[in-house]
């Protein structure tokens, strides 16, 4: 059973489509990333999973609960938030924990507990509104931990967060996933997310359009930059190269994904044209590469939608 | 548990304190306050000036407080928060349905504790009763009016979503209101009788000590006759409770459908 499942999430606001027939399916254990530009619908797609945005149409379960009340339970066993931390600017960060834990029918033992991972122990009787933005962030993963959940929800939790402030998420993140929890975290930081999902979705303008492993939206093929002096030849010639799956500019230069690793063949192959390469060097194609090319404008939108195959092939 | 969760987040909100502070050291005022020369009336003559500031004052500072204390959850997000950390949107609702009956409570509780204090000190009793039914009716009128209002910010609350915008409707509805009505009064009886209808003249209406104690509207109405006005008429006060009542019930009801509707 999924834990989370979405058929054809639909959210119309009056001036935008937000989120355009949207169906995912999260399994027990993924970390699961849940990309896009922004304004793309992550937020929104979060906000109906959470019972705070109601859908415009479209089904999804929680857990296999589909039915509000069932829902009510199911969210039992979640621990989310949304954008900004959303807290009691006039409370301290305790009794803001004290409030969700009510909520969630928490003792206070495990308030503790939850302000000691997230390192705010000292701090916990300082009002929320004194905090910096990094210890929001963190009262807020504080608060979603406190229910011991099965399925966390992060709506870009490296928001605001210094690098060690990321670690420290990305630490608590990997010890969450190694314990059998599921996350779904919704982010651009995209080296973030390939460091740590197993799982990604990326959607544009309301829809999805690739899913699966981080390996297969990255792709398993090997990515070349060439530079030559004559750039326009350069690109006839790559274009017309057999091994080539596709050309595009990036990185001063030329990108070429190719189907084998011999760059030497390449290398000899744009000689024989007559071509001299200033530069040739192998790079990993990274998810920003999936990323770009699955939401960036103009280009193949059509072919790419819905399939992992517009940029593979 | 709604219970623990409002009471947590009203204890240590200054405005909560701020509030209902102002209102007590009115209600001290009014009841200690030295001056007259006249005795202090004993039980049960005392309830009506005892009642009296806590009507006329009491529920435009729990609307004022129902609107600071509900409002603010919107800009916060923590409406938002409190679902997703596992309350249902009507929970959410029925919480603060709880608060305001915690507030109506407690106002009504402080009024008459403190006016009774003022009053302990007076000369002894005078023999009868301790309350007398008309007593009781105005204390009802309290409650009825402190709940009239307390709903209104609720439902202001629920539907204006900021505390400012809300209580600048509050009050800016309660002047229009009177007006309108001033303006266009004695134009025809069918809009005469509307007018005494409306929420604010019917809060008005209930808050007067003319309604529940014959003797003071005896007094009015002489004062007025001597002036050459119309004495006052009052209807019953059950009439004017049902329409209280069905107010109340309609701002719980718009609450709750915008509570239930709208994305938080
Ligand atoms: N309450 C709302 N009313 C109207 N439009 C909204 C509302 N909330 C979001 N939108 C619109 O819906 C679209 C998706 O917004 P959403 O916040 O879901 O994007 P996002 O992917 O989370 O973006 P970001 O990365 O910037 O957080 C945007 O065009 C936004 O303007
Ligand atoms: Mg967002």
């Amino acid at each position: 059973m999924p834990v989370i499942e979405t058929t054809d999430l639909t959210k119309r606001f009056p001036a935008v489509l937000a989120v355009d027939r949207v169906s995912l399916t999260v399994e027990q254990g993924q970390i699961f990333g849940f990309l896009g530009p922004n304004g793309s619908g992550k937020t929104t797609t979060i906000g109906m999973l959470m019972g705070i945005i109601t859908p415009t149409a479209g089904r999804f379960r929680l857990f296999g609960a589909g039915a509000p009340r069932e829902l009510l339970a199911a969210r039992a066993r979640v621990g989310a938030t949304l954008e900004t931390p959303n807290f009691y600017p006039y409370l301290s960060g305790r009794d803001n924990l004290r409030i969700a834990a009510a909520i969630k029918g928490i003792g206070k033992a495990r308030i503790e507990e939850c302000l000691e991972i997230v390192g705010l122990r000292g701090r916990g009787r300082h009002r929320f509104r004194t905090y910096s933005l990094g210890m929001k962030q963190r009262l807020a993963l504080a608060a979603t931990m406190l229910n011991d959940p099965e399925l966390i929800v992060l709506d870009e939790p490296a928001n605001g967060l210094d690098p060690k402030g990321m670690k420290e998420v990305r630490d608590i993140i990997r010890i969450l996933a190694d314990r059998g929890k599921t996350i779904f975290l919704s982010s651009h930081l995209l080296w973030e997310v390939e460091r740590m999902c197993t799982h990604v979705s990326i959607v544009r303008k309301g829809r999805v359009v690739g899913t699966g492993t981080v390996a297969e939206i990255v792709g398993g093929e090997i990515t070349a930059v060439v530079r030559a002096e004559d750039g326009e030849a350069l690109r006839t010639a790559l274009e017309a190269y057999p091994e080539a799956a596709s050309v595009r500019a990036g990185d001063g230069g030329l990108v070429v994904a190719l189907a084998s690793d011999d760059l030497a063949a390449l290398n000899r192959y744009l000689a024989g044209q007559g071509i001299h390469v200033s530069h040739l060097a192998r790079r990993h194609r990274s998810l920003e590469d999936a990323f770009m090319d699955l939401t960036g404008d103009g280009e193949g939108e059509g072919e790419v939608q819905g399939s992992m195959t517009g940029f593979a092939s | 548990m709604l219970a623990r969760i409002e009471v947590l987040k009203a204890v240590k909100r200054p405005a909560f304190w701020v509030t209902t502070g102002v209102f007590v050291a009115f209600c001290t005022l009014a009841n200690f306050a030295p001056g007259s020369n006249a005795p202090r009336p004993t039980f049960p003559a005392a309830w009506q000036g005892i009642i009296e500031p806590a009507i006329n004052l009491g529920p435009i500072f729990l609307a004022a407080l129902m609107i600071l204390l509900f409002a603010p959850e919107f800009r916060w997000r923590t409406a938002r928060q409190n679902v997703i950390d596992g309350l249902s949107k009507e929970q959410f609702y029925w919480s603060k349905v709880l608060l305001l009956a915690a507030l109506v409570a407690l106002f009504f509780a402080v009024s008459v504790l403190i006016g009774t204090l003022g009053a302990i000190g007076s000369e002894g009793g005078s023999g009868g009763a301790f309350v007398e039914p008309t007593d009781l009716n105005y204390m009802l009128g309290l409650v009825v009016a402190l709940l009239l209002w307390g709903t209104a910010g609720l439902m202001i609350s629920a539907l204006v979503r900021a505390a400012g915008a809300g209580l600048g409707l509050l009050f800016l509805y309660f002047i229009c209101e009177q007006v309108v009505s001033g303006l266009l009064s004695s134009r025809s009886r069918v809009l005469d009788v509307i007018f005494d209808y409306l929420p604010a003249a019917l809060f008005q209406t209930i808050t007067d000590a003319e309604l529940y104690y014959p003797v003071v509207l005896a007094r009015t109405n002489m004062a007025r006759a001597e002036r050459g006005q119309d004495p006052l008429v009052y209807q019953d006060l059950w009439i004017l409770l049902v329409a209280v009542a069905a107010y109340m019930v309609v701002f719980l009801v718009l609450a709750y459908a915008s509570m239930r509707r709208r994305d938080l």
